[in-house]
């Protein structure tokens, strides 16, 4: 006897299995618990780059159908009840009042921008238009480019009026490629749009917790994503002597140690923004001059300052950004997405799945999934959508 | 610990708020910095309201940001950042009540949309807060700068006077980009004007030049139509037309067409005819100006290079073609006719009797005599061939697409031609003299496609020809009668080829 809770229930399912298709098995019958999936419900599918994301996917998509799948690879996942360092995670969401539209392209680094508006146009029409309310969700390559761009592109689609939520595609911070999965194919370099029409209001909440240290530095010198100058002096020079520490970082692919990527994950940039607050920035790498490459768009003669993390005040943003969500949802969730940042990892420390527990403390008995991400999409107001160093949000 | 614990999250609730204060005067600092930068690295108008709504929406942590550019019926959404393009408002739309309170000296103004209610067309976007914004550069109005926030969160006296600033960069950006794109237009055309000047130099051809001159005024200013006229015997003929129906002779110039002389000679090149032209004081129309300029200095250049042409390849006295341009003209008869596998005919034609009509009469006989022997020349080649005077009293003529038997036609109506008596104008009255001619034929089929040598052949020919005329001459007796002078025998025709 299904009654209509479990109609509407949300399900979550993890997996640390070492093969990818007894994971991606494992993953979706935990999530759907006993239930039949329709060809409106969806799937959102993390896994790490343990296992072949191809094999992964397929089967992942052979065990949910004919429900529509979408997911990517992560750095790592977690759900309400775990955190998955090396297997996948999900979240099923029986489509019931929701209607789902799903587009995807690939190739989109050329131009991110339209890329990012063909995919919300499409994304819009499969949902069948405007919902009574309406958010747009964005999984996307990590490492595609300025994501700012993605943000812009659907921004021309959504207006000001529908939110914007979701992650971009992580791996184990080799930052060499990701992988996203949608419409029954693999993908890399590209972009999924899930638009998401719903009678009710849906709930997005967004925070950090960082801190500042050290002193304001402006950017004297940028170009998009690449910080050549702050304060007049070489960006990786002026960066390191705030933190006060060197980093024998190797190069991506070269087996020489941790990226630099990786030694600076806890340490991103922050951005002073109008509304108080510090946008953070992740740095992506540092070039042969001494330059910064930046996450996301950098503009020159902005103010930035190294920002830092304990335990207490992230897992605090963590619980706050959950508290949101369900404050503007309006009422018990079904469910929720998840979205953290991958340089969230190391300040947590041996508390990683602290974050998990300060969201599940706010969404009560809502299953949740989600994973940990090479930067995050949220608005609901304001004209700041793409973050780095949150954690995002989605109750439904 | 209880105690402890409420002052641990006093503090932090402190330190939190100076941080959002310090962050938010940071911001504060350097946003006009940040804009200025961003319209700095970019030149095109669309580009510089592109990066004005997108940087000023997040700079201001606006959900809405549009610029509103004056238009015949309006204002027009020149840009926007925002607004779903499904909800974009259809063609113009009313400038805002708000804006009426703008001037130069209060740039900007703020409110709650409760007292200051947002355009219709904003009306569904949930709106909590407007500011506008008066764009204006040296007393123009460029249009207006229009932010909106969702939340409730007014714009600060801050905001105000930061917007202030901010709108004045926009407006110089937009200056600037107007400036830029009018220097690159002027450059464009600059760079057209010198290949189009290129284009038309090269041409000497006379029809060319004028169609070349007539396609240019249509593609490149553009105009409607345009027309050349060519002063000529019968008054100005069309060289070339396009764009219109234009009459052959060109009769009163019709209502509404531009009439301007080509060139600065006297008499003029010719006529421009022009239709649909650019309004006086355009862009456009300074182009014209500059093409009707180029266009009368190479049409004078083609008509003089026609006349040069014509002087080297005329025979001066009779006006016939002179060596020059028959062996021209022969060597691409017998290129094409090598191919077609058709034969050319060369008559070599010797006046037998020149030299004793310029000894009795003087030169200014003689040259009467070849003026009108060229003329029967011409006239009897007609359409067959082409008649030359290679010099003194040798004239040839070359038939292409033919054969023996009508080369050899050809040779007998010239015979009788040039045999008719000739009269002479001469001070002390007419004179009507006989001269005759001896012809030499040179068949290419026969000789080979080569010019030199057909013309070798059919000197040969001739001088062939002369021989047995002489030799007719000495065996007939005398035969002159009163008031006319035979020099030369008038009815023995011989056509030779040699065998």
């Amino acid at each position: 006897m299904v009654d209509d809770s479990d109609r509407r229930r949300a399900g979550q399912g993890s997996s640390t299995h070492a093969e990818p298709e007894t994971a991606a098995r494992e993953c979706v019958t935990a999530a759907l618990g006993g239930r039949t999936p329709e060809p409106a419900d969806l799937f959102i599918v993390h896994a790490t780059v343990d296992y072949d994301p191809l094999v992964f996917f397929e089967a992942v998509a052979e065990a949910a159908a004919p429900a529509q799948v979408v997911g990517c690879t992560a750095y790592a996942g977690f759900t309400g009840s775990t955190t998955v360092s090396s297997g996948a995670v999900s979240l099923y969401l029986p489509a019931a009042e929701l209607t789902f539209g799903v587009a995807a392209a690939d190739s989109v680094s050329g131009d991110l921008r339209g890329a990012a508006r063909r995919v919300t146009e499409a994304a819009r029409d499969r949902a069948g238009g405007d919902g009574e309310h309406s958010v747009l969700m964005m999984l996307t390559d990590g490492l595609a480019g300025d994501l700012r761009e993605v943000v812009r592109g659907s921004y021309a689609v959504t207006g000001a009026t529908v939110p914007l939520v979701g992650g971009a595609a992580s791996e184990n911070l080799s930052m060499g490629a990701t992988h996203q999965f949608a419409d029954g194919k693999l993908m890399s370099n590209s972009l999924i749009a899930i638009w998401i029409n719903s009678p009710h209001p849906l709930g997005i909440g967004v925070a950090h917790g960082w801190h500042p240290i050290g002193d304001p530095m402006t950017v004297t010198r940028a170009e998009g994503n690449v910080i050549h100058e702050l304060d007049g002096l070489p960006a990786v020079a002026a960066y390191l002597g705030q933190r006060g520490d060197e980093l024998p970082a190797g190069e991506p692919g070269d087996g020489e140690g941790p990226t630099f990527a990786r030694l600076t994950f806890d340490h991103p940039l922050g951005l002073a923004n109008a509304a108080g607050t510090f946008d953070g920035r992740h740095i992506l790498g540092r070039t042969a001059e001494g330059s910064l490459i930046m996450f996301g768009h950098v503009s020159e003669q902005s103010v930035v300052q190294v920002l830092a993390g304990n335990q207490r005040e992230l897992l605090d943003a963590a619980g706050t950004a959950a508290a949101t969500a369900v404050q503007r949802l309006g009422g018990t969730p079904r469910g929720a997405l998840v979205f953290s940042c991958a340089g969230r990892v190391t300040p947590l420390g041996s508390d990683v799945a602290g974050e998990s527990a300060a969201i599940r403390d706010r969404l009560g008995a809502a299953p949740f999934a989600g994973f940990f991400t090479y930067g995050e999409f949220a608005r609901v107001s304001g004209s700041t959508g793409f973050h780095n160093a949150t954690v995002v949000v989605l109750a439904l | 610990m209880g105690e402890e614990d409420d002052e641990i999250r006093r503090l932090r609730a402190e330190l939190a708020q100076s941080r959002a204060i310090s962050a938010r005067a940071l911001a504060r600092a350097t946003r006009l910095a940040q804009l200025v930068t961003a319209l700095g690295k970019v030149t095109e108008v669309d580009d510089v309201l592109e990066c004005a709504v997108c940087d000023v929406a997040e700079m201001f942590d606006a959900d809405i940001a549009a610029v509103l550019t004056p238009s015949d019926r309006g204002l027009r959404l020149a840009a926007q950042w925002g607004i779903a393009a499904r909800h974009l408002p259809p063609g113009t739309v009313e400038p805002p009540a708000a804006v009426g309170t703008l001037s130069a000296t209060r740039p900007v103004t703020a409110a709650a949309v409760g007292d200051s209610p947002a355009p219709g067309w904003l009306a569904a976007g949930g709106l909590s807060h407007l500011a506008y914004g008066l764009l204006t550069v040296r007393g123009e109005h460029l249009g207006y700068l229009l932010l909106a926030r969702t939340e409730e969160r007014p714009f600060d006296d801050a905001d105000i006077q930061e917007l202030i600033a901010i709108v004045s960069r926009i407006s110089l950006a937009i200056d600037n980009g107007r400036l830029y794109r009018r220097t690159q237009d002027q450059l464009h055309r600059l760079q057209r004007l010198n290949t189009v000047t290129a284009g038309l130099a090269g041409m000497v051809d006379v029809i060319t030049a004028a169609r070349n001159i007539v396609d240019t005024m249509i593609e490149h200013v553009p105009v409607a139509g345009a027309a050349v006229y060519l002063t000529d015997a019968y008054g100005e003929e069309l060289a070339a037309g396009g764009g219109a129906e234009w009459p052959r002779i060109l009769g009163e110039i019709p209502p509404g067409v531009l009439s301007v002389r080509l060139g600065t000679q006297e008499p003029s090149a010719g006529r421009l005819l022009l239709t649909g032209v650019p309004a006086d004081g355009t862009d456009a129309r300074s182009f014209l100006d500059h093409l009707v300029d180029v266009g009368g200095l190479v049409l004078e250049k083609a008509l003089l290079f026609q006349r040069i042409r014509m002087q080297a390849e005329t025979d001066v006295l009779t006006g016939m073609p002179n060596r020059a341009y028959f062996m021209e003209t022969l060597a691409a008869s017998l290129s094409r006719c090598r191919q077609d596998g058709s034969d050319v005919a060369v008559l070599f034609i010797d006046m037998d009797g020149f030299k004793a009509v310029n000894d009795t009469y003087g030169h200014d006989a003689g040259d009467q005599l070849l003026i009108i022997a060229s003329q029967r020349l011409s006239d009897t080649a007609g359409l067959h061939g082409i008649a030359a005077r290679l010099g003194g009293d040798e004239f040839v003529i070359a038939c292409t697409d033919t054969t023996a038997a009508e080369a050899e036609q050809l040779s007998e109506r010239i015979q009788e031609a040039v045999d008719a008596p000739y009269r002479l104008r001469l001070p002390a009255g007419e004179v009507e003299v006989t001269a005759g001619c001896s012809i030499g034929l040179g068949l290419a089929a026969d000789y080979g496609y080569d010019a030199s040598v057909l013309l070798s052949t059919a000197d040969a020919a001739m001088y062939t020809a002369k021989q047995r005329r002489r030799a007719a001459r000495r065996s007939q007796p005398s035969t002159a009668s009163s008031g006319q002078s035979q020099l030369g025998p008038a009815s023995v025709t011989t056509t030779t080829r040699l065998t």
